[in-house]
């Protein structure tokens, strides 16, 4: 156990802490959100006061971002220069958003609001990834079913990226690790947007980043976690510079959790070498569906009126609860992906979840 | 040198720096100099323990994500660029 002098009366156990850290690395690693969504009310739950939770976890974030991004690196799965313009672009986004939030914190209904916002962006977006990813595996079957060859990468997986690609309005650019060709406003205009809600909603942006460069932009899914991580280092740093300064963070946590990803996260990053894009879209859709069910279940604590602490608990038992299932779908993947990559026997379902031609 | 004896080699340095900062780190924590930087703040010193917290998240992230790539290195591990290969597919 170990006790924190700035904090007193706080003790936690460490190897609580190092698994802690180990786990979310493996899903940041995988499907690119920050994590801040898990580590905040996970530190909360193992003792840590609210304000040291959310400022520690964000120091976190910005460690493991960095573990992550440079593995991404290696990987191939980072497009430096739609990163830099996303971050440029949601900075502004993500300072309206704070305006905007403590608007509504000073008509006293900020709880609602936020966590309103945050269940209809969410549920709509996940959704659309469950629908999405459950079409195209269903696709994928057919053709491992009828010994056709799977396809290599395509520009533009909707309809509405490929409408959003061929509208030519200059500068147009190319981004060459994303195999697009874009006008530069339209990046600016979804990163702009995607901060406003990052900003409103208090978390990083990942949850909504990832699936707008998906479908918005039309990249592909592993570029687009590879960018995201990159991008969250400096959204993370914004964040957790604002909480150093505020007395909120618990450094030597942090630390620890730090040191306790590296590992994790490597994993997470490796795993997408042995899985398909529809993987990582299926295993972060089933992610995004907990948190809606978990936020909701947190709405619900604040606008009934009678006493529904039992709420407030669920939410927290939803969101680990959803946090362990992922991790264990991931180890699921990055397992058979090996065993099929060794020429092992796997099941037919599954096949299309972790054929790759690389 | 061989690729491999140069990872290894590299290893062992980061492994050395990722101890001696995870040493001075303990030793912080347990001497209560974590406390006296963290009351910086109110001092009107927050420039500092930011400074120290920042540097310290990222010295340790760029240096554990280095470590990583050598190990990986070391093992034999081959990164294949998404950009290249089907690696990107959808």
């Amino acid at each position: 156990m170990i006790s924190f002098p700035i904090i007193p009366g706080v003790e936690i156990s460490l190897l609580l802490l190092i698994f802690l850290g180990f786990a979310v690395g493996v899903i940041k690693g995988f499907v690119g959100v920050g994590g801040g969504f898990l580590v905040t009310p996970a530190l909360i739950i193992i003792g840590l006061p609210a304000n040291f939770a959310a400022g520690t976890s964000l120091m976190w974030v910005v460690g493991s971002s960095i573990i992550g991004s440079l593995r991404h690196r290696e990987l191939g799965n980072i497009d430096l220069k739609l990163g830099v313009i996303i971050i440029v672009s949601a900075m502004g986004g993500i300072e309206l958003g704070v305006r905007l939030l403590n608007m509504v914190r000073d008509m006293g209904v900020a709880e609602e609001v936020v966590l309103t916002v945050s269940i209809v962006i969410l549920l709509s977006v996940g959704t659309y990834m469950l629908c999405e990813a459950l079409k195209r595996k269903a696709e994928l079957d057919r053709m491992v079913k009828g010994d056709e060859k799977l396809p290599p990468p395509a520009a533009g997986l909707t309809s509405l990226s490929q409408k959003l690609q061929s509208l030519n309005i200059p500068p147009m650019i190319h981004l060459t690790r994303a195999k697009i060709t874009i006008s530069l406003w339209l990046i600016i205009i979804i990163g702009f947007f995607t901060g406003v809600l990052a900003g409103l909603m208090g978390v990083g942006g990942g949850f909504i980043m990832v699936p707008s460069m998906v479908y918005l932009l039309g990249i592909t899914s592993f570029v687009a976690v590879g960018t995201d991580m990159f991008q969250i280092i400096f959204s993370g740093c914004y964040g957790a510079l604002r909480h150093a300064m505020s007395g909120n963070v618990e450094i030597f946590t942090a630390f620890v959790m730090v040191l306790a990803s590296g590992v994790g996260v490597q994993l997470g990053a490796l795993a997408t070498k042995y899985a398909r894009g529809v993987s990582m879209r299926f295993v972060l859709g089933i992610a995004i569906m907990f948190a809606v069910i978990g936020s909701i279940l947190k709405l619900l604590f604040f606008i009934l009126p009678v006493d529904t602490a039992w709420l407030s608990t669920s939410s927290l038992v939803i969101t680990f609860g959803g946090a362990a299932l992922v991790l264990v779908l991931i180890l699921w993947l990055f397992t058979i992906g090996v065993s099929y990559r060794r020429g092992h026997h796997v099941p037919d379902w599954a096949v299309s979840l972790v054929a790759r031609e690389d | 040198m061989s690729k491999r004896k140069k990872a290894l080699f590299q290893l062992i340095v980061l492994s050395i720096i990722i101890g001696l900062i995870s040493w001075h780190t303990v030793y912080w924590h347990i001497s209560n100099m974590h406390t006296t930087i963290f009351e910086y703040i109110e001092a009107g010193k927050g420039y500092l323990t930011v400074l120290y917290y920042i540097g310290l998240i990222i010295v340790t992230g760029i240096l554990l994500g280095i470590l990583m790539g050598k190990i990986l290195e070391v093992l034999g591990y081959q990164e294949k660029k998404a950009g290249n290969t089907a690696g990107g597919e959808k």
